[in-house]
């Protein structure tokens, strides 16, 4: 039980170390390096090798620490990053049969884009001064591109890493043998 | 089985959300969060500047030579030169009754404010990249909405448009929509409002046909609203609009800084 409780308290901690990590160091990056989504690639990683459970946690944790850093309206991150854990679950599940290298692209690369469309969406219906609709915004599309480079990059990096750790991911070939 | 156990996954996800979001509504949240936003204070300001050198860091490598260094450091000398004949004409202008820029709080019994750089906010709906800055200081340490912000050689460089207990937000002058009375620094002090032109450079419509305004000429705030003292500088004119068969012309305004580079700033409490 002890063994338990610190191991959530050392989830928590690192979980708001690194939603510091994302609003305050990544955001003084320059230029294409702001982009990366720290938070969103270890969500979809958490999601793809520990379950969804503590993928859910752990976007609940990392939307209120992005909520109360950020002046926009409350429960815009919260609800973002819970629907694309319960999004990127249903994809996992109807439509992904395995636990490949591809799948895992894809569904990170779903998840950027579902993602970005939900948070400046959410923004977009909130906004009193509304002014252009965020997908005639150059930006936003440059931002889109350049978030799903960095993902796709991450997630081929992490996938490597893990198989080199686990032999859960290799491969498996079945062999024919001749009848004797 | 495994039905039942999702429904409750689900149920307790819309419990939590619904709890926070009341929570956070009805304000019991408030002194938790700004525990929480006390708490990480100073690893954010230290993050931030971690980043920050990164960025300089990596904008000085992108030049092949030291160029770039030399470019900043004379462009920070240009400003400060700039802010110091400004702060000159100024006090000429106003019969010596005003002082230097660096003199200017103690000299006026204003207070300000020095605060820390956070963060940077990206928004796609302004169209412009991190144009907004979040400063670690807020209600608590006297901030309010519309207060003007100086870069450490005096320039203006923005304005606070939200507030929390304990951090703010800034807009940069340079971002649509951040507003500010400014006044040209020619013959008839031309005054004027200006506002931010895709996060690039700074713009001055509507000033009438008989003004005379040329390019060099430098753009200070104006002290209307009684937010903002008046002799701030805004930036120098580069471009004038002027079209005979129109009623208005319009001003080109550049930033004397490099707003990238800002880690600490100081919000002035008139």
């Amino acid at each position: 039980m002890l063994i338990r409780i610190g191991k959530t308290i050392i989830f928590v901690l690192l979980a708001s170390a690194l939603a510091l990590v994302q609003f305050s160091l990544i955001s003084a990056w320059p230029g294409i390096f702001s982009q990366l989504n720290l938070i969103l690639i270890l969500l979809i990683f958490t999601l793809f090798f520990f379950g969804f459970e503590p993928a859910l946690f752990l976007a609940l944790l990392f939307g209120f620490w992005l909520d109360i850093f950020s002046f926009e309206f409350f429960g815009r991150q919260l609800i973002t990053l819970v629907l694309v854990v319960l999004g990127t679950q249903w994809i996992l599940k109807s439509w992904l049969t395995n636990r490949s290298l591809y799948s895992f692209l894809l569904l990170i690369l779903i998840a950027t884009i579902g993602y970005n469309f939900l948070t400046s969406g959410l923004l977009f219906l909130t906004l009193a001064d509304r002014g252009f609709l965020f997908l005639s915004q150059k930006f936003f599309w440059l931002a889109l591109v350049e978030q799903s480079a960095w993902s796709l990059l991450a997630a081929l990096l992490l996938f490597n890493l893990v198989a080199s750790m686990t032999r859960k991911l290799q491969p498996v070939f079945l062999e024919k043998k001749p009848v004797l | 089985m495994i039905k039942i156990r999702r429904n409750k996954t689900f149920l307790t996800v819309i419990v939590v959300l619904g709890l926070l979001f009341f929570l956070h509504g009805v304000k019991i949240l408030s002194p938790l969060e700004n525990f929480l936003l006390s708490l990480t204070k100073p690893f954010s300001g230290h993050l931030y500047s971690l980043g920050n050198s990164f960025n300089q860091s990596y904008s000085r490598s992108r030049d092949k030579t030291d160029l770039n260094l030399k470019v900043d450091d004379l462009n920070r000398e240009i400003a400060r030169l700039t802010v110091n004949q400004a702060s000159c004409q100024e006090i000429e202008s106003e019969n010596q009754k005003l002082h230097n820029q660096l003199k200017f709080l103690s000299d006026h019994n204003f207070k300000a404010v020095v605060a820390n750089v956070l963060a940077k906010e990206a928004l796609a709906e302004t169209g412009e990249q991190s144009q907004d800055f979040i400063i670690d200081k807020g209600s608590r340490n006297g901030l309010r909405v519309g207060l003007g912000v100086v870069s450490e050689e005096g320039v203006i460089v923005g304005q606070v448009i939200e507030i929390k207990e304990n951090t703010a937000k800034i807009c940069l002058t340079t971002s649509s929509g951040c507003k500010l009375a400014g006044a040209i620094l020619n013959q008839t002090k031309t005054q004027g409002l200006t506002d931010g032109d895709l996060g690039l450079t700074i713009k001055m419509n509507y000033i009438p046909q008989l003004e005379k305004i040329s390019p060099n000429d430098i753009v200070i705030t104006s002290g209307l609203g009684g937010n903002i003292p008046r002799g701030l500088v805004i930036g120098k004119i580069t471009q004038v609009k002027n079209e005979s068969n129109e009623v208005w012309q319009a001003a080109t305004i550049e930033p004397l800084i490099n707003f990238n580079n800002l880690t600490v700033v100081s919000v002035i409490i008139p």
